[in-house]
């Protein structure tokens, strides 16, 4: 008997420490986890464009509508936004890895 | 409301009237801080020639901030220029100089 | 260590950039424009677009005949340069040499000085209090002193490793794309100066400093060299960087370096 409840006790730990980690883990029922996901490579990467002065002008607009959306619950267009604001700071970061060696064509 | 800058000079018979009026022209369409900016535009304008009206303008909240003017008039060096405008609220601006 | 790593990363970054000295810069950078513009004088330069556009010259020429606006402005800078007791400041003691000083790379301090900086500095130690870097005062102010050296020419130097970097910088930034319209300074002010975008004509970056602060008539008002670097930035859907940060300050380095032997004029009014 003891021993039941300590396999299910542990069993019931294990799962809900998971629910914590989020992203790779889908054990809870997913609602906010694919926004939580494009929202942090959102602003991980406006983040890094800040860092280096390359960010583009609408990336932070977008963000925080995105997450206003997700907000009022609009999930999907949430998560679109955020997508699309993560691209502006992908893009931004090709830009920078060319910046550093521009020069004249002349 | 605003100062006016008036230069009028005179060449081969016509006197080019150049004028720039401090005003704010605000069209009352604008909001700053959420609040509407209430208007505060020129609405009518006569610049006189030796006393003898030569422009009498209507203007509207189109026209942009501290406007400048040119026009021309058949003159020589010495005749007297007016300019008078009255706002929408009532407050009035004018200057004189005598054409060089 | 960190030091160690900075330095072998920066001399890394340079080595990635074409490092060439400002004479031969700029050499090929009018010989460029000449190419474009065969007609136009290297000296005309110094009205910018009005050298490539009769239209607008006209125009232009007829504002400064009768009324230019910001007459009153400039005026009004005089007059707080000093209020504020600016004159006190040995940097700005003699106006006319403070204009053509700046900017200038500071060895002491590692970084490029900007003419406004210095005035921001002093504003402060006379004060007290912060003074904005675009527009308002700082624009009528620096407009002023910058009138006191009309008919100087633009003099900008780039002496030791550390001044040729923050140079290089500057120059890495004006040719690099950017923001969501993916262009640089140069896309516009060089390989396209001249020509138009929309309703207006895209200035060459060659004259560009001669007559900063600028009054444009969008702004109806004066403003600073970097004013219009944020502005322009956001028009090529950038964020734009704080002004006298040392981005920014590295690129009006290079920036004004290109209009080294162009007059500085006091007729500032631009569309």
């Amino acid at each position: 008997m003891k021993k039941v409840l300590i396999i299910a006790l542990s069993v019931f730990a294990l799962t809900a420490q998971a629910d914590f980690l989020g992203g790779s883990h889908n054990w809870n029922n997913g609602s906010s986890d694919p926004f939580k996901s494009a929202l942090k490579a959102a602003e991980t990467g406006y983040k890094a464009n800040l860092a280096v002065n390359m960010a583009w002008r609408d990336t932070a607009k977008m963000i925080k509508e995105a997450k206003k959306l997700n907000a009022a619950g609009k999930t999907a267009a949430a998560v679109a936004l955020a997508n699309k604001a993560h691209h502006q700071t992908v893009n931004a970061t090709a830009q920078t890895a060319l910046a550093g060696s521009a020069g004249p064509r002349f | 409301m605003g100062s006016i800058k008036l230069k009028p000079k005179a060449r081969k018979g016509v006197i080019g009237i150049k004028a720039l009026i401090k005003h704010p022209m605000e069209t009352g369409l604008r909001k700053k801080k959420g609040k509407i900016v209430p208007a505060n535009h020129i609405v009518h304008m006569v610049v006189s020639h030796n006393g003898n009206v030569v422009v009498d303008a209507d203007i509207g909240s189109s026209i942009s901030k501290n406007p400048y003017f040119k026009f021309n008039v058949a003159g020589a060096k010495g005749d007297t220029i007016e300019l008078k405008y009255k706002d929408n609220k009532g407050k009035t601006g004018s200057a004189t100089a005598k054409s060089k | 260590m960190k030091k160690l790593i900075t330095a072998v990363a920066g001399i890394g970054f340079l080595v990635g950039v074409a490092s060439a000295d400002v004479a031969s810069d700029q050499k090929a950078f009018i010989g460029y424009f000449k190419s474009i513009q065969p007609n136009v004088e290297f000296a005309d330069y110094t009205n910018g677009v009005y050298a490539y556009d009769a239209g607008s010259r006209d125009q232009f020429e007829e504002i400064l005949d009768g009324i230019p606006p910001y007459e009153e402005s400039v005026e009004k800078g005089g007059a707080e340069y000093l209020k504020f007791g600016l004159n006190k400041c040995a940097a700005l003691a003699d106006p006319a040499a403070a204009r053509l000083k700046h900017p200038y790379f500071d060895d002491a301090t590692n970084k490029v000085v900007t003419l406004e900086g210095v005035i921001k500095a002093c504003y402060k130690q006379q004060t007290g209090k912060k003074l904005g870097s675009n527009k308002g005062k700082i624009a009528r102010i620096s407009s002023w002193i910058s009138d006191q050296a009309a008919g100087e020419k633009v003099n900008v130097k780039v002496e030791g490793a550390a001044a040729q970097a923050a140079y290089d910088q500057g120059k890495a930034f004006f040719y690099g794309k950017r923001g969501q319209f993916n262009m640089s300074c140069a896309d516009c002010h060089v390989y396209n100066a001249g020509k138009k975008a929309r309703a207006d004509i895209l200035s060459p970056a060659l004259g560009h400093t001669t007559h900063v602060p600028m009054y444009r008539a969008k702004w109806a008002g004066l403003g600073t060299l970097q004013r219009r670097y944020g502005g322009c930035l956001k028009n090529m859907r950038a964020k734009p960087i704080g002004s006298q940060t040392e981005t920014m300050n590295n690129l009006e380095y290079f920036h004004q370096a290109m209009s080294n032997g162009l007059e500085i004029t006091d007729a500032r009014y631009r569309k």
